[in-house]
């Protein structure tokens, strides 16, 4: 099978069996979803007939082509150069991406010999209804596991199709490969047939590393050079495109190809380290610091360096605020954790910037104007951008954090802690209070608050019978996404995607949980303890245009999603035209539409709800329904826009949230 | 809801939000303004920028603190407290909300006239 989307009972780790004792724990809730994802699995129109029947939703005609279960079930292929024809460049390149354990394809049809390839060659490959959502879904699921993804699309438009989402990439600096077909190289400047587009310059400054590869005999070799680039330093998206006579050409023997080396000759493991001097010096500067505090950015995530970030912090009460596109790889309930102690990092008397790859510049974090700054970076050119520092430190971030675990003296800091702990219960006394607002504006309207499905939200995964490190979710929304911002938590590495980190992006949502489902389901990196458990995609109205159809998607692969859809009728905008209220009707929709019945139509279940408890109903209900049958749902949670007004519902989620900390969105 | 049901429900809140006592003045003072530079950095600069001019087109129409002259509502001390109080327009959150009490809301007063041109300060310190 290419695709490792059964899900396996005999491989897990219980190790929070104990934890909870609820019928949601994660041994009854993966032995369970074992047995209902097989039962899915049967087969196409009899799984949408028990649909109809057991959940209510009246369109039997819907199911699941036996083509496409059989295609997934069929075993990969390895392709050699003494095969009938030798192998195509397609098959080159798909044999390195294998080399090179490519993780997951995400993609819509076009770009055929390169996606056919990889999916023969046994690269786990999904095929959705928007290169756009499917590109988010590949970074979704490097997010989730720090691995590689690709996402492909045809020349032309299936290309541009993706652009959104290689800035999202871009700016998260996720690693992602974006592979597109371009017609022929004997056709171009000609307007040969149709699709032409000059690919590389509308990837400009977007990408890391991009190449139109026009040598058929190269291939091999751009590999190379793209898992090069995607494996090493800072991240970021990589782009190839082919040509069709690079795509097709085919070769008997590997001497007819350049550079054809082994990936542990195309490129190294080694890693800038940290000299015993600069630990030293740094050892030194925290032991002079009162209140140290280490901003954790992505690449401790990315290099899997979280046990050591612990180790480190606990042996010398340094505080620490995570940050990045993805959190958890600091937990927020340590007693360390500054995400959660809103102004607390202002009395930081010493910062220290790891793996922060988007760095902002100072105003932009709450920091003390005049705090000491060292930045730890792989990338000696970047640091002192932005932020002017008092210490750098070139090195990668994991070896960093190994040498100077091995340095630093134990240390008591209670003030500091005391501090932290005093900041950490006045923010959960302000988002209590703003709830308990957030409950009367909706009892008097009649409609759910954003703040409310928000609190409804961490009750269900944070405070509930559901171990609080094992669901996997999205954040994403302008409204919605600024309420969750107080009520979003991360326990462990890879829980939490931050959907519009830097770039902004509505609409990407429900692709990028998707690919976040995928990693889930595969139990792949961070995600293993936590395999097959359903994934939770907190969006608004607007995104829901872009994604919403890759509910079929899901529902096709088998992945169990939870989409939770604030509906309050307009884009969150809305108010922005009030001084001109001529352009308010651009950021409205028809009122009161039904995103569960489109949902229905999908063939997943739908929710419609309007109360804060009525959310958190159909929440655990959608929760038990996605871990014991693997069912998706998606959640129409009906709002008005006039809760994002400040003079008329006036609540503090409408201010931005604080950053660093949780809910960031900027840096 | 219909529009007359929700002006109902939108009513009843202002008046209950909005009713603010008389409040002591926090005077301008250089320790003040720090306070209240340490909560606009907080609170303030994704809108209105770290300069307070609020030139990134994130927020339509944030305003320009640094350009009293211009100020819509007033531009006094009293008229500031009461915008950061109680909020203004639709996205200019009520802060009564966010920050821990009118002390702190006079230190953000005093930060934010400590950005205004000279003259405009004077006189609103004069009043």
């Amino acid at each position: 099978m290419s695709n490792d989307n059964k899900i396996d009972s005999n491989n897990h780790n219980d190790d929070n069996d104990d934890k909870k004792s609820s019928g949601f724990s994660r041994r009854k809730f993966i032995q369970s979803a074992a047995v209902g994802t097989g039962a899915m699995a049967m087969g196409g129109m009899a799984q949408a007939g028990d649909l109809s029947e057991k959940y209510n939703i009246d369109i039997k005609s819907i199911g699941i082509s036996p083509d496409f279960t059989a295609s997934v079930d069929l075993a990969p292929i390895t392709s050699t150069f003494s095969q009938k024809g030798g192998m195509t460049g397609a098959d080159v390149f798909a044999r390195a991406c294998k080399e090179e354990d490519l993780q997951a394809l995400f993609c819509c049809p076009g770009n055929y010999d390169i996606i056919h390839a990889l999916a023969a060659e046994g690269i786990p490959a999904y095929g959705g209804r928007n290169e756009g959502q499917m590109a988010h879904a590949a970074d979704g699921f490097s997010r989730a596991t720090g691995e590689v993804a690709a996402c492909s699309g045809t020349e032309g438009p299936g290309f541009t199709s993706m652009i959104m989402a290689i800035g999202t990439a871009n700016a998260a600096r996720t690693p992602l490969l974006v592979l597109a077909s371009n017609m022929q190289i004997a056709g171009e400047d000609r307007e040969q047939m149709i699709q032409n587009v000059y690919q590389q310059p509308t990837t400009e400054g977007m990408k890391k590393y991009g190449k139109r590869i026009i040598t058929p005999n190269r291939v091999h070799e751009y590999a190379g050079h793209a898992f090069r680039h995607l494996k090493s330093g800072v991240p970021g998206p990589v782009h190839l495109d082919f040509p069709a006579e690079v795509s097709r050409a085919t070769f008997s023997d590997p001497s007819q190809l350049t550079d054809y080396y082994t990936r542990e000759r195309y490129r190294t493991e080694s890693r800038p380290s940290p000299s015993i001097t600069e630990i030293k010096d740094l050892v030194k500067l925290i032991g002079k610091a009162e209140r140290p505090l280490i901003i954790a950015g992505q690449g401790v995530h990315q290099r899997k360096a979280s046990d050591e970030l612990l180790k480190i912090v606990s042996r010398n009460d340094i505080a620490v605020a995570q940050s990045g596109p993805v959190m958890g790889h600091f937990p927020d309930d340590h007693r360390l954790s500054a995400a959660t102690a809103t102004g607390a990092t202002l009395s930081a008397d010493l910062v220290i910037f790891i793996g922060q790859y988007c760095m902002p510049s100072p105003g932009e974090y709450a920091l003390s104007p005049n705090v000491k700054v060292v930045r730890v970076h792989p990338e000696q050119g970047d640091i002192g951008r932005n932020w002017p520092v008092d210490m750098g430190i070139v090195s990668d971030e994991k070896l960093f954090l190994e040498e100077l675990a091995n340095k630093i003296p134990r240390k008591k800091r209670s003030a500091w802690v005391n501090e932290l702990d005093a900041a950490r219960q006045k923010t959960a006394k302000k988002v209590e209070r703003g709830y308990q607002l957030a409950l009367k504006y909706s009892e008097k309207a009649g409609f759910i608050h954003p703040a409310a499905l928000a609190m409804e939200f961490e009750n269900v995964f944070a405070k509930g019978d559901i171990d609080p490190k094992q669901t996997t979710y999205t954040i994403g929304g302008f409204t919605n996404g600024r309420c969750l911002a107080r009520n979003s938590f991360s326990y462990r590495p890879g829980q939490l995607l931050a959907v519009p980190y830097q770039y902004g992006a509505i609409g990407a949502d429900i692709g990028m949980a998707f690919g976040a489902g995928v990693a889930v389901q595969r139990g792949i990196g961070p995600q293993a303890n936590y395999k097959g458990a359903p994934v939770v995609c907190m969006t608004s109205d607007a995104a829901a245009a872009f994604g919403l159809f890759e509910m079929d998607t899901a529902n096709q692969y088998k992945v169990p999603m939870i989409v939770v859809i604030y509906n309050n009728n307009a884009w969150g905008t809305f108010g922005q035209a009030h001084r001109k209220p001529q352009a308010t009707h651009l950021h409205l929709f028809q009122e009161n539409l039904r995103y569960d019945k489109v949902a229905e139509g999908l063939g997943v279940r739908g929710e419609y709800v309007k109360s804060p408890a009525d959310f958190r109903a159909a929440l655990l209900r959608s929760y038990k329904l996605a871990s014991t049958e693997g069912l998706s749902t998606v959640i129409n949670c009906q709002g008005i826009k006039e809760f994002s007004s400040a003079s008329q519902f006036p609540h503090p989620s409408l201010a931005w949230p604080i950053e660093p900390g949780r809910g960031a969105v900027a840096h | 809801m219909t529009t007359i049901k929700l002006s109902a429900v939108v009513s009843l809140f202002l008046i209950t939000i909005t009713a603010f006592q008389a409040q002591a003045d926090i005077p301008y003072t250089p320790e003040s303004v720090a306070q209240g530079q340490k909560l606009f950095l907080m609170n303030c600069t994704s809108c209105h920028g770290s300069d307070g001019k609020a030139t990134v087109n994130f927020v339509s129409d944030a305003t320009n603190l640094t350009d009293p002259a211009n100020w819509r509502g007033g531009n006094t001390r009293a008229h500031a407290f009461t915008a950061i109080k109680g909020g203004q327009a639709v996205d200019m959150p009520a802060f009564e909300w966010i920050l821990d009490s009118d002390e702190e809301i006079w230190h953000l007063t005093n930060f934010v006239i400590s950005l205004w041109p000279e003259a405009e300060r004077t006189a609103a310190l004069a009043e």
